[in-house]
């Protein structure tokens, strides 16, 4: 049987894992190499590269610039999407499942493409600032995050215990404050940090809705990428892992990490 | 006066993804059609180019391989994460899930590392006495299934997990108790109550790989263009709008279409459910 | 606490399909008025709309002198006991029945003292600290209970409060809810499409049935003289006799059969229950009697059920004072005239 004490399935099992954190192991140590481009095994050791970091106005801008996104489009999506998610789950509305489509539709457009038709319609037609185009392209990515997670524990929520606040003298806006919200804490968290990691990490929608001034940080990676392979990168990768895993860290400590992927 | 309110609530999300989702496709479509009296013209015209055809081909293959190695790898991954005690496919899944939110620049560049002319593989490689030069994956189409692949695997992995857990391990004890051994009890019981699971870690797995935009352009370098790529070529390389749009409208369809099919195919083979 | 008058509510949650109509109660002050109905009757949807959960298309809701059919849910101060109880997860048991008193703005000090003493009525002063996913159904049911009455409400309203827990259980809850009703004074309504439970703890029964209110009367009244079929039916009797005419001293029957009974209007059949139908030796001149076959018999425990079919139809006829009978034997029925109920449709 496939349980536990299979070795066939526990040698799988061991390498798969190893396939999968090995990268991410080279990455760190080549961070701490000494020579001007990265190669294993590394000569040395130097904490140099993390000090040219700071030296890389790219990405300290960039960096700036990723959580500023990051944040507002999250918050935004939020500010959004849980309105509709309530609309949607407590109104009984005759068409509830095609708006709820609708609303997670943006997933189905490749990034690529998002950015790209946004840079013709909000750049180029609506003539609007390329940091709201830019805002506006990660909201779309951060509002299908809102309405799964939120939705999901929405309907799991007894609806009467709205009711029950209402009748003891709650206005529908308090009882949301007061006994919704407390309630679906949890997958407003989840959907925040969804939102945020995805917005900081994302590529293809930057890509067509950032300038000179408006410097993403993935992308400026990815720039450096191509015209450097010295270990600044490796160095900025660590620093990026450390902050993922502090934020991976956080979760677990308000609500399991597992509630992101649910 | 309910309803009042809630059209209110659904609004703002409303004509945000209106304006700047649907429009701005229909503002990319109507130029694609509008170039000549003929409608489909500067379609048929990118679809006749052999060139494009290899670009989609390409796009499609890279797709396909690599959903059948996320596959191949995840599967059995999964279930062993599934089997174990509740504590350790914590740690398990928290270790899976750590990758998976780390920036794809990031992972695509440690697989740079190991696939180059002076990588740690070609090293490996050397050192073995199994090659005696070092051999080019780097900015190659394997180069892109492999670092796709690397991508896709968490995401696969995380997914199947969770309606592994959900299976009920006695219909495997009962199979063993019929004298079913291990592989026929993956492929005979396990497998076929998870065609769910596994179409839906495809979809996401392939719709995500044949959109991606990074990987191919950090790992297949400037000859091995994707759709995705050759969507920035086109625009920001060339100037041509137009043609990027096309690709870009080729691109969405063909994903779409293939979602839409293996969420057919999965309603089709998951019986499970008929009676529920 | 007041007296509550509902008026010819009507209600259509589409536009289309009436789901009350027409309906009226008039609850006096301090008593506790059942809503009795099967499933789908409209039940659920009066609460409703007294509680102002819902909006009525047509009537009107009147406490004590102040009609309050347009005044929102939050500001009609009643009490309101859900099925699924409806706590608030995130909140103590305390902080659950403080809830409507901090809305009310009343200080610490008020709110900690009228807590404390519905939780002592209610015997939940050592669970306070809780919360309700560590507490059980019974207690959660408390809770629910103390939260509603805890704002000393003008209605108590109560939505099939006892479904959710066992026979037991529901037994001792429903004497604590009509305890506390009777102890607080409480104007309150019930609803239940339990028929026992129902005759239990209240003053007053409306039988409900797609959206009418069929009999509204005290539990004895409604179990002594239902004044509907389907009042009958629905608190058991089995007997139905349809009638074609009255002709002064007796209803014809549908086999042209005279039938004496009280004589009432718009009668459309005659109840009466098993137990009251007599099996008699001889035919004697008295009316109201008829013979048939047994076609039918089964044991009860401390009487014989018959099917008896007759020249009426097909009788249920509970002896416990004969020998037994058996199969395809003649008997002779008398149905007494006082035992005769005539029914509306
Ligand atoms: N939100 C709604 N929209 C449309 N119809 C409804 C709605 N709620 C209830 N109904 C219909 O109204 C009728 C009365 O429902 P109600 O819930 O009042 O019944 P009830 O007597 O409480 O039944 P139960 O004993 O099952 O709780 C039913 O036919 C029901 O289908
Ligand atoms: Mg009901």
């Amino acid at each position: 049987m496939l349980d536990r004490k299979n070795k066939p399935l526990l040698i799988f099992g061991l390498v798969v894992m190893f396939i999968i954190l090995v990268p991410l192991v080279l990455v760190v140590i080549t961070s701490f190499g000494n020579q001007p481009t990265i190669s294993l095994p590394i000569k040395g050791f130097t904490f140099e590269w993390y000090k040219n970091i700071l030296q890389q106005p790219d990405f300290v801008d960039g960096f700036k610039m990723s959580l500023f996104v990051a944040l507002i489009a999250s918050f935004s999506a939020l500010l959004i999407g849980i309105p509709a998610v309530y609309a949607l789950t407590r109104y009984n509305l005759q068409h509830a499942e095609w708006f709820q489509s609708f609303f997670l539709s943006p997933t189905l457009i490749p990034e690529i493409v998002v950015g790209f038709a946004l840079y013709q319609t909000a750049v180029i037609s609506f003539k609007l600032p390329l940091l709201i185009s830019l805002l506006v392209g990660h909201f779309l990515l951060c509002l299908p995050y809102v309405i799964r997670l939120v939705s999901a524990s929405m309907l799991i929520l007894d609806p009467h215990i709205e009711e029950a606040a209402w009748v003891s003298g709650c206005t529908k806006g308090q009882a949301f404050f007061l006994v919704v919200l407390p309630n679906i804490k949890a997958s407003v968290i989840a959907a925040f940090m969804m939102c945020f990691i995805n917005s900081f990490n994302n590529i293809p929608i930057s890509l067509f809705l950032n300038g000179p001034a408006l410097n993403m940080l993935p992308t400026a990676i990815l720039n450096y990428l191509q015209n450097n392979y010295d270990p600044t990168v490796s160095a900025i990768s660590v620093v990026l892992m450390i902050f993922t895993a502090v934020m991976m860290w956080v979760v677990e400590k308000f609500l399991g990490v597992n509630k992101l992927v649910k | 006066m309910r309803k009042r309110s809630a059209i209110l609530l659904l609004l703002p999300a409303f004509v945000g993804v209106l304006i700047f989702t649907f429009y701005p496709l229909i503002q990319i479509i109507i130029p694609t059609l509008n170039q000549s009296s003929d409608y489909g013209k500067l379609y048929l015209e990118f679809l006749k180019s052999s060139y494009n055809q290899t670009v989609i081909f390409r796009t499609l293959a890279i797709a396909l391989f690599t959903t059948l190695v996320v596959l191949v790898l995840g599967l059995p991954l999964a279930i062993w994460i599934a089997r174990q005690d509740e504590k350790v496919r914590k740690l398990l899944s928290v270790i899976i899930l750590f990758p998976m939110l780390t920036n794809a620049v990031i992972r695509n560049f440690a697989w740079i590392i190991i696939l180059g002319k002076n990588g740690v593989f070609n090293d490996l490689l050397l050192k073995l006495h199994l090659i005696s030069a070092p051999i080019t994956i780097l900015y190659t189409n394997a180069a892109i299934v492999i670092g796709s692949a690397y991508l896709f695997l968490p995401i696969m992995v995380t997914s199947l997990v969770g309606s592994i857990t959900e299976l009920n391990i006695e219909t495997e004890e009962a199979a063993a108790v019929l004298g079913a051994g291990a592989m026929t009890n993956l492929f005979k019981v396990i497998i076929p109550q998870l065609t769910t699971g596994i179409l839906t870690g495809c979809i996401l797995v392939f719709a995500g790989t044949m959109t991606a935009y990074t990987t191919p352009q950090l790992l297949g370098g400037n000859r091995h263009l994707v759709m995705a790529t050759l969507i920035y070529q086109q625009a920001m390389t060339l100037g041509d709008w137009t043609n990027a749009s096309v690709v870009a409208i080729i691109l969405i369809i063909l994903s779409v279409v293939i979602m839409f099919a293996i969420n057919k195919l999965m309603k089709k083979l998951d019986r499970r459910k008929v009676n529920a | 606490m007041a007296k509550l008058e509902v008026k010819n509510l009507s209600m259509s949650y589409d536009g289309k399909n009436k789901i009350l109509e027409d309906l009226s109660l008039s609850i006096q002050d301090g008593e506790l008025v059942s809503i009795l109905g099967p499933s789908g009757c409209g039940k659920t949807t009066t609460l409703r709309i007294i509680a102002g959960l819902l909006k009525q298309t047509d009537g009107e809701i009147i406490v004590g002198e102040k009609n309050i059919s347009n005044l929102p849910v939050h500001k009609r101060e009643f009490g309101m006991v859900f099925q699924s109880y409806a706590l608030f997860p995130h909140l103590s048991v305390f902080n659950n029945v403080a809830f409507g008193l901090k809305m009310r703005k009343l200080d610490k000090k008020q709110i900690q003292e009228k807590v404390e003493n519905v939780l002592s009525v209610t015997g939940l002063s050592d669970l306070a600290k809780r919360f309700p996913a560590e507490l059980s159904g019974g207690q959660q049911q408390r809770v629910s209970l103390a939260r509603a009455l805890v704002i000393n409400p003008q209605v108590l309203l109560l939505d099939e409060p006892l479904s959710n827990l066992d026979a037991k259980l529901r037994v001792e809850m429903r004497e604590e809810i009509r305890r506390l009703q009777q102890e607080l004074k409480m104007t309150a309504i019930f609803v239940t499409h339990d028929q026992e439970e129902c005759f239990a703890i209240s003053d007053k029964v409306a039988v409900m049935n797609r959206g009418r209110v069929e009999q509204f009367d005290t539990p004895q009244a409604i179990y002594q003289e239902p004044k509907t079929l389907f009042v009958a039916k629905f608190i058991g009797f089995e007997n139905f006799i349809k009638v074609v005419g009255y002709d002064g001293e007796a209803y014809l029957t549908e086999s042209n059969i005279k039938l004496a009974a009280q004589a009432k209007e718009n009668t459309r059949y005659l109840t009466i229950r098993p137990r009251q139908i007599k099996i008699i030796e001889t035919a004697n001149d008295s009316e109201n009697v008829v013979k048939g076959r047994i076609i039918n018999r089964t044991y009860l425990g401390n009487s014989y059920r018959y099917t008896v079919k007759t020249s009426l139809g097909v009788l249920k006829v509970d002896d416990f004072e004969h020998d037994v009978l058996s199969r395809d034997e003649d008997v002779i029925l008398e149905l007494a005239v006082k035992n005769l109920l005539p029914l509306e449709n």
